[in-house]
């Protein structure tokens, strides 16, 4: 027997199963008793074989006189002879349990007319089951073809009760077999039995005689073995601040009640049998930075079946083996619910009702639903559909088949010696993996035991930033004006007028330009970042002023920038653009990203942004033209092809300025004048001998808020001027260039009044000497002076350079 | 009274032809009595059916067995070989032990009424009745037909001379 393998314990509560099956035979056996019994008055008034019957009529009759005769006939005599008949019944279907030992029982009574002796013969049985020639004869406990010790056919026929059945006495007969492991649930598994029964002869006339076969069968139906149905869904939250709702609806799915084993309490360091437990990770949303869901409350304990009583267990540990309570934590990291019954029977979780059709599939019924919620994680990704992912496990106990074997899901630590009650405490080391068993039940299929896979996530809380390269998140006001804030940060460039130094003329008509680069467009790098918990399409909307076009492309190989990394090259090196990812915008208009970018959360973006003037429009010099670009998410409300720049659409300017960022003005102060009458006016002519004081003042012409450590700089970085920041500049002034003639018309550079160099570092030429002496005596000094300025210009920063000279 | 097959009834007259021809040697030697002379002659058949349900009757000899269940027709053939006739012939029947009477197997054509005993036939009725216990006391209902223990043939008509008349019932063996 499979029983006999198993352990004592496993023994007694095998035998104890098969004698509560033998009580409910006896209930049969009784009533067949009885009827024999019924059977065996009837029989008691059958004929035995070798009884003679005679028989002699008579009559009565009268003649003329009135005088009564009687007569007798002749006696008529016959022998009764062996009459044998075997009667031989099963008994009521019964659900049987794949791998389970199954006694099929069968009634066998001597109908005939005399005691016989009854011979079995081998039975038949049907795919699904494998006769094991193990007989019980009468539901005996003990002794020969006893429950404990099962005979073969052979001696169970030499048995007494059979080789000698008296008449009406029934004899019941118990056939086992063992289901195959693999036999499917529903299979229908028949056994036939046959058998005869022999009378002996008596004397010559009354010979031996053998009834015809007499034929039963039994039929069993294969179901599962008591399987825990679970299904788990829940209910993502419907608001920031909503709650995470698990429910997991539980079932019976086998065939058979559940006994209430030691496995279920031991999962939870208890020695108190159960009938189930059912085990949950709480959810945990994978990534770094992460704040973990919490448990919210502690749950209510389910309806359950009568008698059943369940108890929430929590526990911290990080596998789920040990520190298992029933105090509520809401920092706990498993969550249980535990079945213990009062049912005297055992049985105590019945199968389940119609509609229990499997774990991972939703019930029509459940026999109990579980219901617990959780606080929403917070951080990069946790609004991922499937960013919190987990499966419930379980513990069913009672399981014919497997000799009372719990059902445990996969992932579920299981004790080796799971019904051993000697062990005094959980023995964690004992135990195998944790209860985060990943694979999902799914229909009437292993694992048993487990739920569905059950995946939700936060509510989504998309959000957008778009910035300077590498720095989406920078505030700032692109212009000095408008408010700080990283809607109105910006990237700031300069470019060389590819006509030359921008110059400007004061009164010139038409104004001077500043041609537009002709070798390397014009095209600034920004950052576009998903700051919101969970990954989101996003498009980009640029927008250029009127005169001007914009089209975006995408960008790689850019470098990291941070604060203290001083510029990038604007648009020659440092990132390579790619493919456009948008149209050419009309002059003045806007365009969109011809397809949106799915942007992990967290994770940024990088583009740029590539302007041009259009056909007729004449930059000017150091004149700003501030550009800018929305980047949005699913979230953003776009009306009309327009973000409306809010949580989820952030803008960002790139202002180029035209020949920039350092301008150059010049000015002139007549310091003394001829002396002639009436003398010029001073402001506007020099008389031989009049000293003019020409002053080179240098600006670097982006708003000097924007300048580091400047007032309202937010956290725009001063490295987003790319190219603004002046380093190395020096300042020329030559006197015999072009239409300047202070080189001719002058002594050149005074010595009288020395040069204001600003700290710079002042190179002369073709002479280094300044200019001494008095009018008219006077020495030639250097007529081009050029200043290398140190350090960097910061926007908004100014110096003045200034120098003396002497007209001849 | 049930078909009988052609085999049966051949041998049923070959029975009535021999004992009339018996009866008449009696009266042959014995001289003319002026009084009726009734011999009865007892015959048991079994009962079977062929595979189309057609009644046959086997003669049961006493060398042959019968068990249980078998259902046995005894033939009464009342033959008057007297000079006068016999009135109020009452043929009786045995319902031997180890037999119980199967109910309206009785023949009723050769009398005016069937009557049955349970006691031997110490009392006779057409319906036999017994008491029985009752919720409110003692009462009567027909008797199983298996308890009988015996049944009569009450005449109709005197068994003139050198004429016969044929009683039927059947048993089976318990």
């Amino acid at each position: 027997m499979i029983h006999a393998k198993k352990e004592g314990h496993f023994i007694t509560r095998s035998l104890t199963r098969t004698l509560l099956r033998l009580v409910a035979i006896g209930v049969v056996v009784l009533s067949f008793v009885f009827a024999a019994h019924t059977r065996a008055a009837s029989a008691a008034a059958e004929t035995p074989p070798n009884t003679t019957i005679t028989n002699t009529a008579s009559a009565t009759y009268t003649d003329a006189n009135n005088v009564s005769y009687t007569t007798n006939s002749n006696t008529v005599t016959t022998t009764v002879q062996n009459a044998p008949s075997l009667s031989l019944a099963g008994t009521a279907p019964q659900n049987v349990s794949p791998g389970e030992v199954v006694t099929d029982n069968y009634t066998v009574t001597n109908t005939g007319n005399a005691t016989g002796a009854i011979t079995l013969n081998t039975p038949s049985i049907t795919a699904g089951g494998t006769l094991d020639d193990a007989w019980i004869l009468n539901g005996a406990a003990t002794g020969a073809c006893s429950v404990a010790t099962p005979c073969p056919l052979a001696t169970l026929n030499t048995q007494a009760a059979l080789t000698s059945a008296t008449v009406g006495t029934a004899i019941t007969i118990g056939l086992q077999y063992t289901v195959a492991t693999t036999t499917t649930p529903g299979t229908v598994i028949s056994t036939t039995l046959t058998g005869t029964i022999t009378q002996p002869a008596i004397n010559a006339s009354v010979p031996a005689e053998t009834s015809p076969t007499a034929t039963a069968s039994d039929t069993d139906t294969v179901k599962a073995d008591a399987r825990l149905d679970l299904f788990k869904s829940a209910a993502a939250p419907t608001s920031p601040t909503g709650l995470i709702t698990y429910t997991i609806d539980g079932n019976d799915g086998g065939g058979f009640g559940a006994d209430a084993v030691l496995s279920a309490g031991r999962v939870l360091g208890l020695t108190t049998p159960g009938v189930i437990a059912v085990l949950d990770k709480l959810p945990v949303a994978a990534g770094t930075g992460i704040t973990q869901p919490a448990l919210f409350a502690a749950p209510a304990v389910p309806a359950l079946p009568a008698n059943d009583t369940g108890t929430v267990y929590y526990s911290t540990s990080t596998d789920g083996l040990s520190a298992w309570s029933t105090v509520f934590n809401t920092n706990a990291t498993y969550i249980a619910l535990f079945v213990t019954t009062s049912n005297a029977s055992g049985i105590v979780f019945p199968s389940a009702p119609a509609g229990s059709s499997g774990g991972g599939v939703a019930q029509t019924s459940s026999q109990f639903v579980f219901t617990f919620q959780t606080t929403q994680p917070a951080g990069n990704g946790v609004s991922d559909p499937g960013a919190l992912k987990n499966i419930a496990n379980s513990i069913i106990g009672g399981n014919p088949g497997a000799g009372g074997t719990p059902i445990i899901a996969p992932g579920v630590a299981v004790d080796t010696d799971y019904e051993t009650t000697s062990t005094p405490s959980y023995p964690a080391s004992t135990f195998g993996p944790t209860a985060s068993n990943t694979t999902p039940s799914s229909g009437t299929t292993p694992p048993g035991g487990a739920s569905n896979l059950v995946s939700t996530a936060a509510f989504a809380q998309q959000s957008a930033l778009n910035g300077p390269l590498d720095n989406a998140a920078a505030t700032g006001s692109y212009n000095g004006v408008v408010g700080v804030s990283n809607q109105n940060d910006f990237t700031a460039v300069g470019f060389v007028c590819s006509n030359g130094p921008a110059t400007t003329v004061v009164g010139a008509t038409p104004a001077v330009a500043c041609n537009w680069p002709t070798t390397t467009p014009v095209a600034i790098p920004n950052t576009v970042a998903n700051n919101g918990n969970g990954a989101d399409t996003y498009n980009i909307y640029a927008n250029a002023p009127a005169g001007y076009t914009v089209q975006m492309f995408a960008v790689s190989a850019c470098p990291t920038t941070t604060p203290t990394v001083l510029p990038i090259a604007p648009y020659a090196t440092g990132c390579t653009i790619g493919a456009a990812i948008s149209g050419v915008s009309a002059s003045g208009g806007s365009v969109t990203t011809t397809a949106a970018t799915t942007i992990a959360a967290g994770n940024t973006f990088n583009y740029v942004a590539e302007y041009a003037p259009a056909a007729g429009t004449t930059p000017l010099p150091f004149v700003p033209v501030a550009f800018d670009t929305i980047a949005y998410g699913s979230a953003a409300t776009v009306t009309a092809g327009v973000p409306t720049v809010g949580t989820d659409a952030n803008e960002t300017y790139n202002v180029i300025y035209p020949g920039g960022p350092l301008q150059v003005t010049k000015s002139q102060t007549i310091v003394t004048n001829c002396s002639g009458t009436p003398a010029p006016t001073l402001a506007t002519a020099v008389c031989p001998g009049g000293t003019i004081t020409y002053s080179l003042t240098y600006r670097n012409v982006a708003p000097a808020a924007l300048a580091t450590g400047g007032s309202g700089l937010g956290t725009e970085p001063a490295f987003a001027l790319n190219g603004i920041v002046a380093s190395g500049a020096t300042v020329l002034d030559d006197g015999t260039l072009g239409t300047t003639n202070w080189g001719t018309t002058t002594f050149g550079i005074d010595a009288v009044v020395a040069p204001v160099l600003n700290g710079g570092t002042a190179t002369y030429s073709p002479t280094s000497t300044l200019s001494t002496g008095t009018y008219p005596a006077k020495t030639q000094g250097p007529t081009k002076i050029s200043v290398a300025l140190p350090g960097t210009i910061q926007p908004g920063i100014s110096g003045t350079i200034s120098f003396q000279v002497t007209v001849i | 009274m049930p078909a009988v097959s052609f085999q049966g009834v051949a041998l049923q007259r070959l029975t009535t032809a021999f004992f009339f021809a018996a009866l008449f040697a009696v009266f042959s030697t014995t001289g003319a009595i002026a009084r009726p002379v009734v011999n009865l002659k007892l015959q048991a058949d079994l009962v079977t059916h062929d595979d189309k349900g057609v009644e046959k009757l086997v003669p049961v000899v006493d060398s042959a067995g019968l068990k249980p269940g078998d259902v046995v027709r005894y033939i009464i053939v009342a033959g008057n070989s007297g000079s006068d006739a016999a009135t109020h012939l009452v043929p009786q029947g045995k319902i031997p032990a180890g037999t119980a009477y199967e109910a309206g197997s009785a023949s009723t054509s050769d009398a005016l009424r069937v009557e049955f005993s349970l006691d031997g036939g110490k009392s006779w009725s057409v319906k036999p009745a017994v008491k029985v216990q009752a919720a409110g006391g003692l009462v009567e209902k027909l008797a199983d037909p298996s308890s009988f223990t015996t049944l009569r043939w009450i005449g109709a008509q005197p068994l003139l001379p050198k004429t016969s008349e044929t009683y039927t019932y059947q048993v089976r063996i318990k």
